[in-house]
């Protein structure tokens, strides 16, 4: 039941783009499937090791900024400027792991969002390189070989795939080894250490495969518009992020997957009420996480399960007084 | 040599940080939350008294002034009774994920109520010079620094001797006594809020001639404020006060002297650099673990 319910959700997915002929709302999904790694990537970090990132766009930015000074600039492949864009991503992860091994809670709040200021503020004034404030145009987009279609026709199913690909693997993370340090850390940093979890390397861990997720995402995004601009990658931009990774529900992998979905579709449907949808997200973050803890995280880990048990939640699942099971972040 | 202007212009940004930086510590002191919207109150209470109260209202500057700080003032109540005492109990990244949420939200609700288009507002001052010492100042930095001095005077009376103050100061110090001396803790913690948001309004109002008035207006401010406070010392009043004063002083040296380009990284690196060096800020108080 819950496995055929996946594939027909997946396989709904696969199908949309051979009814669908509007390449406005592929473009739309297509952006939706990119949030979906980023998301993810965030989740890792925050969801998962409890360490606060506000500047997800950033992240996404330099995978993307990368990729097209290197195409543009360089000529280089896009397959060759991709994975060196991966490559800066896991750089600037270790970098950000590091910091936040000395910098804790509020200040690395409010570091990781000067980091995204700072990248703004980099991308807009080095024009030469980065094409200022009005961005980079002429980026070649990514055409798959003997097809005459909208890119965003051609890149829909590549993207789905790996937007899945990149959820699996981040749920192998979570239930692995890593994974386990990583929820250590959040739930009790002192206790996960006197077990002999080495916070330090999780940290940069977790941080490395945040950027790397988030640089993923940049890429994607580049190949697909062929154009960047410091717009693209605000703090704004990074506390969306933060609202599809609290409605999908801090902890569950899958839930980001639905919450990337929801918060990316929803205003495009709702364009009537454009006036109105960022305050109703910033209500609704503030409503999902007093609420309803879990997010959509709730009905995703149930789609899934045997997938997103862990050992841990079915001890806390075995002693009911706890409902919160994987809601619970820790003591505050 | 440093030109005054340069300098009186730092220590007019100076003040404006510093009441920011005292909106958090009293919130901080309070209920052990950091408000990252902190900087989104002095937006909304620049749109107040601009939008509202000085061009379609037409009043005068003491009573705009003086209503702004009101409706700021019980907003954070409010918002106080509603959301913030409910993040106590929270996790500390929900907390700050929430309050993040909440700076969104005025910034939102100030762009609906409002419309996008910036105000300008001159303010009773507009653009006149004052001469000190051979060179122009603007009077309204002269202002600015002036009604922060007042706001801080006040401030150290009120805590010392008024008996709201001393109540503050008591639940501030053990929630669980206070409440057994027959302090009302929850009214309390609102009034804290209350007069950290009022201090916004106050900063909001001295800020908006000086700029025009967007939706954007406040995040920067927020988070320098914030810089500020750790500069200073981690929920420390005088260490805000000072905190605040460096960063504004220091910012329009480095503007000055090397590059206005990247005059917001300059907040950054200090912080950066305090946290690498002096994590407990220049007041340090007695903790453990810190940054």
């Amino acid at each position: 039941m819950r496995r055929t319910s996946v594939v027909l959700f997946l396989g709904g997915l696969a199908v949309i783009p051979f009814l669908v002929h509007n390449p406005y709302y592929l473009h739309v999904l297509n952006l939706a499937l990119i949030n979906v790694i980023v998301v993810v990537g965030l989740n890792l970090a925050t969801g998962v090791t409890g360490q606060i990132v506000l500047g997800q766009a950033a992240l996404m930015g330099i995978g993307a900024y990368v990729t097209g000074v290197l195409m543009v600039h360089a000529r280089v492949p896009w397959w060759l400027a991709g994975f060196l864009a991966l490559g800066a991503s896991a750089l600037v992860g270790i970098g950000l792991g590091a910091v936040s091994t000395r910098i804790k809670g509020h200040y690395l709040a409010i570091t990781t969002l000067g980091f995204n200021e700072i990248f703004r503020l980099i991308t807009v004034n080095e024009t030469p390189i980065t094409g200022g404030p009005s961005g980079m145009t002429g980026i070649p987009q990514l055409r798959l070989a003997g097809l005459r279609l909208h890119p965003d026709q051609q890149l829909y199913l590549p993207l789905l795939v790996l937007s899945v690909a990149m959820t699996y693997v981040a749920m192998r993370v979570y239930r692995s080894r890593f994974g386990r340090n990583f929820r250590a850390i959040r739930d009790n940093e002192v206790a996960a250490e006197v077990m002999g979890v080495n916070s330090r390397t999780a940290k940069i861990q977790a941080f490395v495969l945040c950027s790397l997720w988030g640089g993923l995402g940049g890429v994607a995004y580049v190949l697909l518009v062929g154009f960047v601009a410091p717009n693209n990658f605000t703090i704004y931009e990074s506390i969306r992020f933060l609202v599809m990774l609290v409605v999908g529900g801090l902890g569950s992998i899958p839930g980001s997957y639905l919450g990337a979905l929801l918060i990316t579709i929803l205003p495009e449907a709702l364009r009537a009420w454009e006036q109105y949808y960022i305050a109703a997200y910033a209500l609704g973050i503030i409503i999902v996480l007093l609420g309803f803890p879990r997010g959509l995280g709730a009905v995703a880990d149930w789609f899934l399960e045997p997938a997103t048990r862990t050992p841990l939640s079915q001890a806390q699942r075995a002693s009911p007084p706890r409902p919160e099971t994987e809601g619970g972040l820790g003591a505050p | 040599m440093v030109p005054l202007p340069v300098l009186i212009s730092g220590v007019a940004m100076g003040c404006i940080y510093a009441l920011v930086a005292l909106g958090y510590v009293f919130i901080w002191n309070a209920m052990a939350i950091i408000n990252f919207a902190q900087g989104e109150f002095l937006m909304f209470a620049a749109f107040l008294y601009v939008a509202t109260f000085a061009l379609s209202l037409r009043l005068g500057f003491g009573l705009s002034l003086l209503l702004t700080m009101a409706a700021m003032g019980i907003l954070g109540a409010v918002f106080s009774r509603t959301v913030y005492s409910r993040l106590k109990r929270q996790s500390q990244i929900v907390a700050i994920i929430a309050t993040v949420g909440m700076g969104v939200f005025l910034k939102e609700a100030a762009r609906i109520i409002y419309g996008p288009e910036p105000f300008y507002f001159p303010g009773p001052l507009g653009t006149r010079m004052v001469p000190v010492l051979g060179w122009a100042i603007p009077a309204q930095q002269l202002v600015i620094v002036g009604v922060a001095v007042i706001v801080m005077l006040i401030q150290q009376l009120l805590f010392r001797h008024s008996l709201a103050g001393k109540v503050m100061r008591a639940v501030a110090e053990d929630k669980e006594t206070a409440s057994l001396m027959g302090v009302p803790v929850d009214t309390t913690l609102a009034l804290a809020f209350a007069y950290s948001t009022i201090l916004s309004a106050v900063a909001g109002v001295l800020l908006a001639p000086l700029f025009f008035i967007t939706t954007e207006m406040g995040t920067m401010v927020g988070i320098k404020g914030f810089v500020a406070m750790i500069i200073g010392g981690f929920g420390s009043i005088p260490g805000a006060i000072l905190g605040g004063l460096l960063l504004g002083v220091f910012e329009n040296l480095g503007t000055f002297f090397i590059s206005s380009t990247y005059k917001d990284a300059i907040a950054f690196l200090m912080m950066i650099a305090f946290l690498a060096w002096r994590p407990q800020g220049i007041y340090a108080e007695p903790v453990t673990e810190r940054a």
